[in-house]
């Protein structure tokens, strides 16, 4: 996350390089090196974008380039920089972390820590209220709703992970390279990026799913694919800002292969607005899991929040914990991620949530 | 102008092309042969392989068979359905309307809600009201249609029975015929357009309170007040319009996950639309008519989005000289 990241003070950092780089330049130093001077870039960027947003107040130049160089680059505009200096997370992004760690730790450690089988039948106490022995209560034919719930993490977080690894992978990759050496290859990209970003999504997943089978691997490939799209455009957006950047310019002046200049000096600076895309993009990638378990065109075998919806949904006037414990756990998961992702991407902007 | 609707068109038209080619395609990621996988129970019947195999042209080379079956498309003809023994494209007709006027209430809801909340919030940003809608803003964007939907099921239908729980009551139908369309009382269609609304609704209000705060921070306001205009009359006369532009943008994209949404809202509250319908058909393995769903509503939706940006472009000259450049 940009946000956590701690930033050397630019004062010192000059001189730590030079007394590196007179020590001994080997391969790993050069990457440390390299990831240190980004952030002490990223920060001197910022202050740049200050500077730039001070000097445009004096000439009378139109903000908005200010505002568009520093948002293409992720950093806070440069308005927000004067008026809220210190960036603080706050409590609420804490919060929304901890609840998504504790997602994730009950979706890889469930069998670990004594969670019993989702599928195990207590047939001595079905359709009971929660208490103490079913913390959810359990549903006709005695499922331990508890249980199923923290194993229906595990679908999701699968899609959620997933959907990040390839779209950073895939996407991210796609769109570094076609906004650095544009030419044939970046009109294709952009082509079919904006031809899949452009059709609604659920309908391809759907169909894909339909022709291909249902099965939890094919729903992950559906969504997977779908959502490298977002982050090739993202990334190479970035990427065509970073690229006119000073260092980049004298590192290709100075005679540097293009592809080092691409994953030394261009890549770390692309990495950050991708990263924040992260958590925004897995819970897009869980609710279309989500949609397509409660539509029924998931696999049934697979535990999933979205079936426990529509099978508890039946229940509504007898049992109403049985719709609403996942309904709970998928609304308040849902939340944290967009609420890290909104933190993350330092922008208080709604419109980057909506799908 | 000319110039710049006339690249928009040609852009419409390759999507278009692309998303045919695409679902053209899809019947050969079935597995094994397609004529058993569509025929199904009646694979064994020689009659109906030799009707599957003229209709689908598998005798061509498949180049030639995706501009056969370009060309029937064009005419309207999606084939038969040999799940449901009728034509693709007339079926899809009968449940168009009803996914339609679900859209369209769902749009007038999210306006009738979204421009008061945005408003009264953006006029006293910071305020406990603004605050409040803020964020119930936040907490409506993550519930999706399958969460909020069973919600609204359980409050408003099953613990006070304002609504009922599911279906729709037939206001009038289209047309004529075994199984017409059907177009359902706007009352009967509340909690579900309220479902697919909510989302966007947030996004809406929150959109137009950004742009009004900033709005009414500029020059030609503080003139205005300095004039003596009372609030509501700079309100209405000035502000408004320079901060709906944001506003009006999003509504046109919005159709777009208006069309996703209603897929699965039709599906929460049973509504007899092209969502249930593409389910069903995916559930009863009646693949061409799920080919003809996809391509109908991926054509439409990419033409939806070349006229807002028609429509746009004459509206708003910025628009067309921005986006060419950019």
């Amino acid at each position: 996350m940009p946000d956590s990241s701690v930033e050397p003070a630019p004062s010192t950092a000059p001189a730590r390089r030079r007394q590196r780089r007179r020590w001994d330049p080997s391969v790993t130093e050069r990457a440390e090196e390299a990831l240190r001077s980004s952030l002490v870039r990223a920060a001197e960027s910022r202050v740049a974008a200050e500077e730039m947003e001070a000097a445009d107040a004096s000439l009378n130049v139109a903000p908005e380039i200010a505002a568009l160089t520093a948002d293409a680059l992720n950093l806070p505009a440069a308005t927000t920089v004067v008026t809220a200096p210190a960036r603080k997370l706050g409590k609420g992004f804490w919060i929304a972390v901890g609840w998504i760690a504790l997602v994730i730790v009950a979706a890889i450690f469930a069998n670990v820590i004594g969670i019993p089988n989702p599928n195990k039948l207590w047939p001595s106490d079905p359709s009971q209220a929660p208490n103490i022995h079913h913390l959810f209560g359990t549903d006709i034919i005695g499922h331990d709703i508890f249980n199923q719930v923290v194993y229906g993490a595990r679908t999701s977080m699968i899609i959620g992970a997933s959907s990040v690894a390839v779209g950073i992978g895939i996407g991210g990759l796609l769109g570094l390279i076609a906004g650095f050496y544009r030419g044939a290859l970046d009109v294709v990209v952009v082509w079919v990026v904006d031809v899949l970003l452009t059709l609604p999504g659920l309908v391809l997943v759907l169909t894909l799913v339909a022709f291909l089978g249902e099965s939890l691997f094919n729903v992950i490939l559906a969504i997977d694919v779908l959502s490298i799209p977002a982050y090739a455009r993202i990334s190479r957006a970035a990427t065509l800002a970073v690229s006119q950047r000073d260092w980049v310019l004298s590192g290709l002046s100075l005679g540097a292969r293009p592809r080092r200049v691409l994953f030394r000096d261009v890549m770390p600076m692309v990495a950050l607005p991708i990263a924040s895309y992260a958590a925004i993009g897995a819970s897009i990638a869980i609710i279309a899991e989500g949609a397509l378990a409660y539509l029924g065109l998931a696999p049934a075998s697979d535990i999933s929040w979205g079936t426990m919806i529509a099978n508890g949904q039946q229940q509504f006037t007898s049992a109403p914990q049985l719709a609403f414990a996942p309904m709970i756990v998928f609304f308040l998961t849902i939340m944290a991620l967009n609420f890290v992702g909104q933190k993350a991407s330092g922008a208080l902007d709604l419109r980057a949530a909506q799908l | 102008m000319v110039t710049y609707i006339g690249t928009r068109f040609l852009r419409m038209v390759s999507v278009i092309l692309a998303v045919s080619v695409f679902t053209f395609f899809l019947i050969n990621l079935l597995p094994g042969s397609p004529i058993n996988t569509i025929l199904g129970a009646a694979a064994g019947n020689a009659a109906a392989r030799a009707q599957v195999t003229a209709q689908l042209g598998l005798n061509h080379p498949i180049y030639v068979r995706y501009f056969i079956w370009l060309g029937h498309a064009l005419q309207g003809n999606l084939g038969r359905s040999y799940v449901s023994q009728t034509s693709v494209a007339g079926t899809i007709f009968e449940h168009l309307p009803l996914t339609l006027e679900l859209m369209v209430l769902a749009e007038i809801i999210s306006l009738v809600v979204a421009i008061p909340l945005g408003i009264a919030s953006g006029m006293r940003p910071d305020s406990w009201f603004d605050k409040i809608v803020g964020g119930v803003s936040i907490g409506l964007l993550a519930l999706p249609a399958f969460v909020l939907g069973p919600l609204l099921i359980f409050v408003l239908a099953v613990k006070t029975n304002i609504f009922p729980p599911s279906g729709e009551t037939t206001w009038f139908t289209i047309g004529s015929g075994y199984s017409p369309a059907i177009i359902a009382t706007p009352q009967s269609l509340v909690m579900p357009a309220l479902t697919l609304a909510a989302g966007q609704l947030a996004v809406f209000s929150r959109v137009l309170r950004g742009d009004l705060v900033s709005t009414l921070k500029s020059e030609f306001i503080l003139m205005a007040r300095s004039k003596g205009f009372s609030r509501w009359y700079i309100l209405f006369r000035h502000a408004l319009r320079p901060s709906s532009i944001s506003l009006v943008s999003l509504v046109g994209l919005s159709i777009g996950g208006l069309i996703a949404g209603a897929l699965v809202v039709e599906n929460i509250f049973a509504l007899p639309g092209m969502g249930t319908l593409i389910v069903n058909s995916i559930l009863k393995r009646d693949y061409l008519m799920v080919q003809g769903i996809a391509l109908l509503i991926s054509a439409g939706f990419v033409f939806v989005n070349f006229v807002t940006d028609a429509v746009y472009a004459l509206l708003d000259p910025r628009i067309r000289r921005a986006r060419l450049i950019g």
